[in-house]
This record gives C-alpha cells, sequence and structure tokens, in this order.
C-alpha cells in the first residue's frame, strides 16, 4: 500500500457543528432549570410538599396536581421539585469534592513525577479497587444514616477517576515547550501549574466535575433508595422512586414515574454537558 | 505520449469557515517519464494542495477544477476502481512525517508485506524476499530483523527509508515526494535522495519533489516550478533558475538565503510574511512585497507565459530579466 | 578565570533506560564534552540527531541534570545556587533559551507580551508604568508593534512568535541565551528575518549566544565560532571561517559534503559514515 496520509495541509477550523450545539443548548436549559429547582425548589412549588390529604390519594395528573398526588395525597409535583435540592446537592458536593482532591492529585503527580507520582498513582489505583457503593454502606454502617456520611464516602471513592484523566491531561500539557520556557524564566513549579496548566486543562476539569456528578447521582440515588441516606419525608428523588414503588400496583406510578424522569433528565443533561466539554475544537494552524 | 502526469489549468478551491476560497489558480506543468520536477514554495504557497489535487486527496468540501491527466487518463474524474489502481501503481506519496502516515500497531514487516499479498498477489515467501532486498535497497541495515520490529522503535531517518521502500515496492511509474527529507538530518537526506534518484534512473520513474529547499530542488531536478498564493511564479531548468531567475520572488528567495559561501553582514530580507494562498488577492499575490512592483501588478491576475526557455507569471519579466541575472551573478 | 561566559568541562550525561522504550538507553548522550564561549560571541553548535547538542542545553538550562562534569555561566555554577524557587530565579539571570517550535513556546491563551510581562514581574522590582515601558521597547527591538504584542499566539506567524521568544528570553536580561533551532521551522524568507534581527541584536546588546542547529549555512552567518558535534562528543572546534573552509575531521567534511547546493549530487553515504567512525 503506497503511503497515503490523512489530508493534511489545510486543516479546518472546526466550528461548533450544528447538531452538538443543539445537544449543548438543551442540556444547558435543563440544568439551569434544575439549579432554579435547586435554589427555589419548595419556594416555587404550588402546594405544600408536606400537605397530607388522605382523601385525594393516588390521584393521576391534572391541572391542580400536575403531577398527581401520592399514598398520603401530597402534590408530587411540589415534592419533586422540593426534592431537587437534597437530590442535586448531594451530588455536587461529591463531584466538587472528587475534582478538587483528583486535580490536586493529578497535577501534583503529573508535576512531580519520580517517587511523589508513583506513591500517588499507586494509592489511587488501591482507591480503584473500592466500588463506591460499597463504601457509601459501610460508611452508613458505621456513621449512621443520613448525607454526609455516603457524600463523604463516594467523593473519596470517585477521586481516583478523577485523578487519572487529570494526570494524564496534566502531563500532556507539561510537556509542551511553553511550560519548560517557564521554568527556564525562574517561575515556581506552583506558579507555573496554577497560571498555566490548571488554566489549560479547564476544559478536562470541568468535564470530570460534570461526569463525576452523575457517578455521584447514580450511586447516592441508590443509597437513598435503600434508605441509608436521605431519610423520608425528605423528597429526595431516590427515595420518591422507593415511596412510589407500591403505588405502582396500585395504578398509580406517577410518583416513581415523575421522579425517575427528573433523575434521567439530569444525568443526561450532566452526561452530555461533559462529552461536549470534552471535545475540544481543533485550533487552525498554519507554518510561520 | 511521453507525458506521465499533466496538470492544466489546475484550480483548487477549499472551505474556509463555510465557503469555497481558491488555494490554487491555474496550476499548468508536465512531468515526464524519468523526469524530476521540483515544486518549491513556502507555506501558504499551495504546494502541498497541488500534490493532493494530483493525488485526488483533496480535503472533504474542496472542489478541484481544469485538468490533471495521468497518462492521458483524467485523475479528477477516475471511476474508483481506476482511482485505486492510480494510487496503487500509478502513483507513489512520501509524506513529510513518516510517523503520521504509518500504522504504529503493525510490524516493518507486516506494513511492507501486506499490499504485495492483497494486491500483487505475491505468496508470503515471495513478498518478504523482495521486502528484504528492498530495505537493503535502500539502506536499511539488518532487514530481517526489521521487519519484526515496530514503527517507534525506529528513528525518523530509518522509517522514512522504510516508506519509500513500501512506495518503490508498488513499482509506482510517478513519485510524489512532499518534503521528504525536511525532518531528517543532511546526512540522511543525502541518503534518501540518491536513493529516490537512483531509483528514478533504474526504474524510468518520474519524480515530483515538493520542497521549500531551492537548493536541494535544484541539485536533484531537472525543472524547477517556484510557487506562491497559490500561483506558479516560475518554472525553469533548475541550474538555470539559480543563475538567471525570471521572477522577482524567485530572485528574493535566493538572495535570503544564507550560504556557505559568501556571508554579508545582514541578509537581503523580504519583508512582511508569506502570503496565504486563501488570502491571495485578484492580482499578482507577490505585488505587496516585491520590491519591484507596480501599481499594474495588482491589478491584472498574472498569466504564465514562455520567455527564455522557461516560464514566468511576472508583468515585468523582460524588463527585469537582464537585472536578476546580474544581480545573481554578484551575489 | 577568562572572560568566558560560559565554561563546560567534561560534561557527561547518560539516560537511564525507562520500560525499553527508550531507543539507545544506557548510551551516553554526552561524553565528556568541554569548551568555552566568550563573552559578547556567538557560538554555533552542529550535530545531527543524537549528537548531544540538544542535551547540552537542556543541562545548561537547568531542564536535565548532567551525570558529570561541571559548568559554569557568567563564572558561576548555577548548582552551587542550591535549590528552590530564589536559585531558579538566580538561574534564569544566567542563561536563556529560545526553542525550537514556534507554535508551543507560549501559552496559548495568553497574548504574548503578557507572556512578557510576567517574566518582568518575576524578575524585576518596576512599577507598571515602567514594566510597560520595557515590554513596548522589547518588543520594538525585535520588530514587533503593540498590536502584535496584544495577540495570542495563534494569531502570530511562525516569525513573529520567535520573534516574542526572543524578547522574552532577551527581557530576563540574561548573560547567554541558547536558540535550539530556532529557525529550522520558519520559512526561508521569514528565516532571513530572524538571522538579521539576531546580527542586531548582538551588536546592540550584552548578550552572547548559542546557536543549535543542523544547518550548516545559518552557522556560517551567524556564528563566530563552530563546534561539530556526534555521538555526545565533539569531533572539531574552532573559528567558523578556518573551520568551513579548511575541515580537519572527516564527519565534518562528511557533513559539509552533504549541503545541497549547484553542482552537488546526492550520494549514499553509509560507506562514508563508516569510514568516519
Amino acid at each position: 500500500m503506497s503511503a497515503v496520509g490523512a489530508y493534511g495541509g489545510y486543516r479546518r477550523r472546526v466550528r461548533f457543528k450544528r447538531p452538538n450545539d443543539l445537544v449543548l443548548a438543551v442540556s444547558s436549559v435543563v440544568l439551569g432549570a434544575m439549579v432554579i429547582f435547586v435554589v427555589f425548589g419548595s419556594v416555587i412549588a404550588p402546594q405544600s410538599p408536606s400537605a397530607v390529604n388522605l382523601e385525594i390519594a393516588l390521584q393521576g395528573p391534572s391541572l391542580a396536581h400536575l403531577f398527581g398526588t401520592d399514598a398520603t395525597g401530597r402534590d408530587i409535583f411540589s415534592r419533586v421539585l422540593a426534592g431537587a435540592r437534597p437530590s442535586i446537592l448531594g451530588p455536587i458536593l461529591i463531584a466538587g469534592g472528587a475534582t478538587a482532591l483528583g486535580t490536586l492529585i493529578g497535577v501534583v503527580a503529573a508535576w512531580k513525577r519520580g517517587v511523589s507520582d508513583a506513591l500517588l498513582s499507586r494509592s489511587m489505583e488501591i482507591l480503584f479497587a473500592f466500588p463506591g457503593l460499597l463504601l457509601a454502606m459501610m460508611a452508613v454502617a458505621i456513621l449512621g444514616r443520613g448525607l454526609t456520611a455516603p457524600v463523604v464516602a463516594l467523593a473519596i471513592a470517585n477521586t481516583p477517576w478523577v485523578a487519572r484523566i487529570i494526570r494524564s491531561a496534566a502531563l500532556r500539557e507539561r510537556s509542551l515547550p511553553y511550560i519548560a520556557a517557564s521554568s527556564v524564566q525562574g517561575f515556581s513549579g506552583l506558579a507555573i501549574c496554577i497560571r498555566h496548566v490548571l488554566p489549560n486543562i479547564s476544559r478536562t476539569i470541568w468535564a470530570q466535575l460534570a461526569l463525576t456528578f452523575t457517578y455521584g447521582m447514580t450511586d447516592l440515588l441508590a443509597i437513598n433508595f435503600l434508605g441509608l441516606g436521605v431519610q423520608p419525608p425528605t423528597p429526595d428523588w431516590g427515595v420518591l422512586v422507593n415511596e412510589g414503588q407500591n403505588s405502582i400496583l396500585q395504578n398509580a406510578p406517577w410518583e416513581t414515574l415523575f421522579a425517575s424522569v427528573f433523575i434521567v433528565l439530569t444525568i443526561v443533561a450532566a452526561t452530555a454537558l461533559s462529552a461536549r466539554l470534552g471535545d475540544e475544537p481543533t485550533a487552525g494552524r498554519g507554518r510561520a | 505520449m511521453s507525458q506521465l502526469l499533466r496538470v492544466e489549468g489546475l484550480g483548487v478551491e477549499v472551505l474556509v469557515e463555510d465557503r469555497l476560497r481558491p488555494v490554487l489558480r491555474d496550476i499548468t506543468f508536465e512531468v515526464g517519464k524519468g523526469e524530476a520536477v521540483a515544486v518549491v514554495g513556502e507555506s501558504g504557497s499551495g504546494k502541498s494542495m497541488t500534490a493532493r489535487a494530483i493525488g485526488r486527496l483533496l480535503p472533504p468540501g474542496a472542489r478541484a477544477s481544469g485538468e490533471v491527466s495521468f497518462h492521458g487518463e483524467s485523475v479528477l474524474e477516475m471511476s474508483a476502481t481506476a482511482l485505486r489502481a492510480y494510487r496503487t501503481g500509478g502513483i507513489g506519496m512520501i509524506f513529510q512525517d513518516p510517523r503520521a502516515s504509518i500504522n504504529p500497531v503493525l510490524s516493518v514487516g507486516d506494513f511492507l508485506t501486506e499490499p504485495m499479498t492483497t494486491l500483487r498477489g505475491l505468496s508470503r515467501q515471495d513478498a518478504r524476499r523482495r521486502v528484504v532486498r528492498l530495505l537493503d535497497d535502500v539502506g536499511v541495515s539488518r532487514p530481517e530483523a526489521r521487519l519484526r520490529q515496530y514503527p517507534h522503535e525506529l528513528s525518523g531517518g530509518l522509517l522514512q527509508r522504510v516508506m519509500i521502500a513500501a512506495v518503490l515496492a508498488m513499482e509506482p511509474m510517478l513519485i510524489l515526494a512532499d518534503e521528504p527529507t525536511t525532518a531528517l538530518d543532511v546526512t540522511t537526506q543525502s541518503d534518501v535522495m540518491a536513493i529516490l534518484d537512483e531509483a528514478r534512473r533504474e526504474r524510468g520513474m518520474g519524480l515530483m519533489l515538493i520542497t521549500h529547499d531551492l537548493e536541494l530542488a535544484a541539485a536533484v531536478c531537472d525543472r524547477t516550478l517556484v510557487m506562491y498564493g497559490g500561483r506558479i511564479m516560475e518554472e525553469q531548468a533548475s541550474w538555470r533558475l539559480h543563475d538567471a531567475p525570471l521572477h522577482p520572488y524567485t530572485a528574493a528567495l535566493l538572495a535570503s538565503r544564507p550560504s556557505l559561501a559568501v556571508q554579508p553582514e545582514y541578509l537581503e530580507v523580504i519583508p512582511g510574511r508569506p502570503l496565504s494562498a486563501v488570502e491571495a488577492p485578484a492580482g499578482c499575490p507577490f505585488a505587496n512585497r516585491c520590491a519591484l512592483a507596480i501599481p499594474e501588478c495588482s491589478e491584472s491576475a498574472p498569466v504564465v507565459r514562455k520567455l527564455r526557455g522557461g516560464r514566468t507569471s511576472c508583468i515585468r519579466a523582460e524588463t527585469l530579466a537582464p537585472s536578476l541575472a546580474s544581480a545573481r551573478e554578484a551575489s | 578565570m577568562t572572560d568566558a561566559v560560559l565554561e563546560v568541562a567534561d560534561l557527561s550525561k547518560t539516560f537511564a533506560p525507562r520500560h525499553g522504550l527508550r531507543r539507545g538507553a544506557g548510551h551516553p548522550a554526552l561524553a565528556g564534552v568541554s569548551f568555552e564561549l566568550r563573552e559578547r560571541r556567538a557560538l554555533g553548535v552542529v550535530g545531527e540527531s543524537g549528537s548531544g547538542k540538544t542535551t547540552i542545553a537542556r543541562i545548561l538550562v537547568g531542564l536535565e541534570k548532567a551525570s558529570a562534569g561541571d559548568y559554569t555561566i557568567g563564572g558561576v555554577d548555577p548548582r552551587s545556587l542550591g535549590r528552590g524557587a530564589k536559585a531558579r530565579k538566580r538561574r534564569a539571570r544566567l542563561v536563556q533559551m529560545v526553542f525550537q517550535d514556534p507554535y508551543s513556546s507560549f501559552d496559548p491563551r495568553q497574548p504574548v507580551a503578557e507572556s512578557i510581562r510576567q517574566v518582568l514581574r518575576l524578575h524585576f522590582d518596576l512599577t507598571e508604568a515602567e514594566r510597560e515601558h520595557r515590554v513596548a521597547t522589547l518588543l520594538e527591538q525585535v520588530g514587533l508593534d503593540e498590536r502584535r504584542g496584544q495577540t495570542l499566539p495563534r494569531g502570530l506567524s511562525g516569525g513573529e512568535r520567535q520573534r516574542a521568544a526572543i524578547a522574552r528570553a532577551l527581557a530576563v536580561e540574561p548573560q547567554l541565551v541558547i536558540l535550539d533551532e530556532a529557525v529550522s521551522a520558519l520559512d526561508v524568507s521569514i528565516q532571513a528575518q530572524i538571522l538579521n534581527l539576531l546580527t542586531e541584536l548582538r551588536q546592540q546588546t550584552a548578550v552572547s549566544y548559542m546557536l543549535l542547529t543542523h544547518d550548516l549555512a545559518v552557522v556560517r552567518q551567524v556564528a563566530d565560532d563552530v563546534i561539530v558535534m556526534r555521538d555526545g562528543r565533539i569531533v572539531e572546534r574552532g573559528a567558523t571561517d578556518s573551520l568551513f573552509e579548511d575541515p580537519q575531521h572527516p564527519y565534518t567534511q562528511l557533513l559539509l559534503s552533504c549541503v545541497p547546493r549547484q553542482g552537488w549530487k546526492p550520494r549514499r553515504t553509509r560507506e562514508a559514515r563508516a569510514g568516519v567512525g
């Protein structure tokens, strides 16, 4: 086969193509809405999330109750909105914690190389061995139910995933001449990492944040579903899914359904955003 | 007809930010059997795009007009089958960075023998024997051992020789080499060019060498074409181009190169930077940097015409030719 | 101690083998190299790949550690400065480097003037006005206007980026500037501009230069003295003119014989190279 290479010469400036743009826009809208619910959920809810009224229990969606009512007559729509905060806050804390710690470890390992890198990488590898969910359950067993234990445990469990990605991104950045140039100019390693490495890998960091958010959310939901995390009557979405189980058998799947829809929407939007952030548009390059 | 390759009025437009912009205009030249032609230019001159047009490897969305014919057959209109035959036995392409055009997960042996067994129907033993002989021809030491090695284990120079062996194995009639030695040491460059030159003589192959190195072009090729801003500036027999350039751009390029022979305190410099073919204006692309330009230069599109045994697109060529030649003599 | 800006004595470097992917590991990259560079002179270091010239440069600027041997820049052994931020800064005032690839020697997110400004801020105690003035002066010295200074690296051509890189190196006011194949990636006409710039700067500043290149014509144009390297050793040294006119070592002769010029015919060098040893 003769040496036929890829088309070089003119590298097109890749603009944001249409379909990707749409995905980005929709994801942003969805996540934006979720953020509003997190902050203002209980306030904008039409009814009180805890208003019990057995007479209107298990009703389907209507104008008064957009998502229907649950087994004790509470408005599902209001509960879902109010549930945004506990459902999303936890994952945000997990994502934030894991990303901060993972970025720190990844960048330090990439910068120092040698023994420090080996130590950090091996430690991360050990952590990889523990499934997040299991760690979270162990934490609950030791520290008791609630949000704190699982969040801390999941943040730690997700750290090595972030650390590995950030380390390789930082290694790549570090190998570029401008980093060596900064070193030669007399800047300290800390200054270079903060001023040059971090900003240039920021897209990767944001992408990891969004992705870890989705993993955190999934794991935390399972914890809440199992009753180990947030306790009822807090309308966390995982709790709602759990509570709504019995209602399904009575032909009223609304609680579980709508809580699940919100969960899926959030996770898909965050995943799409993370994927989009991970795409680096190719910068136009030429010669001389 | 002895014309291996005929390019006539070739124009190429590419997609730049969703619009078609011309990057090659009015490219006309020929390469005959056994001939070596150099295409010299700086970045943005369009020299690589010309090679791609000849190989029909244009970027997506690009459009070519004019004529490119190989052995009388139009390349731009070939069917898929004809195109395959063209690319695997008509022409062979060698690129600047061998690492970018080789499959890193194939061993050298697999890479070289695969086309022979699949395209030429040789048995594996026969293919291996041919490959070993080829590697020896191109100066690769210990060829049998090399077959088992992988691209990352070989130096750039060695890898480029492997690529040349791969191309020669298909016995093309014309080789298009796009900056094949730019990334190589000067001694390796000498080797590689010697190999291509030998192959050309022994097999009657045509060679189209794309380079930025005017001296290399002069040493290896019979004729040199100078491109700038997507157009041909001049074409002449290589030795004559150096002594009596027909275009101010060529003269300026020759003067700005440091030489082993003479060292003026300051080199004669062309102000500004080389124009990218995409930005080329309607008139002569070199007009805004040319010390000898007159208003007419920017007004009308330059037309390549014959002059003194060569071709040039400078409208002032007749007037300037004597002074350009004597300037070269002085340096 | 003479007025030598750079003195290198018996410098050696052997790279430790790493996972077997490093070719030639265990083989010395530098095997006892000694040379000196006098004040305000330009030294050309000629060698092909694997000759060790880049290794020397990286050791001098502190990106690699020598395995053995000594060197002083401006009479100071940089290793005696200790470790840590202050030592790094002091070393930076001794020697700076301009890298080969103009595309990635600047932070892509900062305008080039900002890179220069940061360097000034690190090393000198200037008021903001003084600093801005200095940045403008440096840019002007290398032929870049303020608008170019405010541009991101990707908006500048390769030649303009190298000019900015030279300005940045000079901003530190070092004694020695090493140019590692700094013009190799540039177009011929741009290369000429940069070479002229170097000639001009040599007259304007007291900086000494070390130019690493494989291009013999460039060395001839710019360097006062030359050392020729091969396989980690210096095979020949001398003033540029005499070395080029009358090369003594067969390897130097081989290199010169391989430079394309009119009348030159490419030839296989295998036998010639074997003869050179």
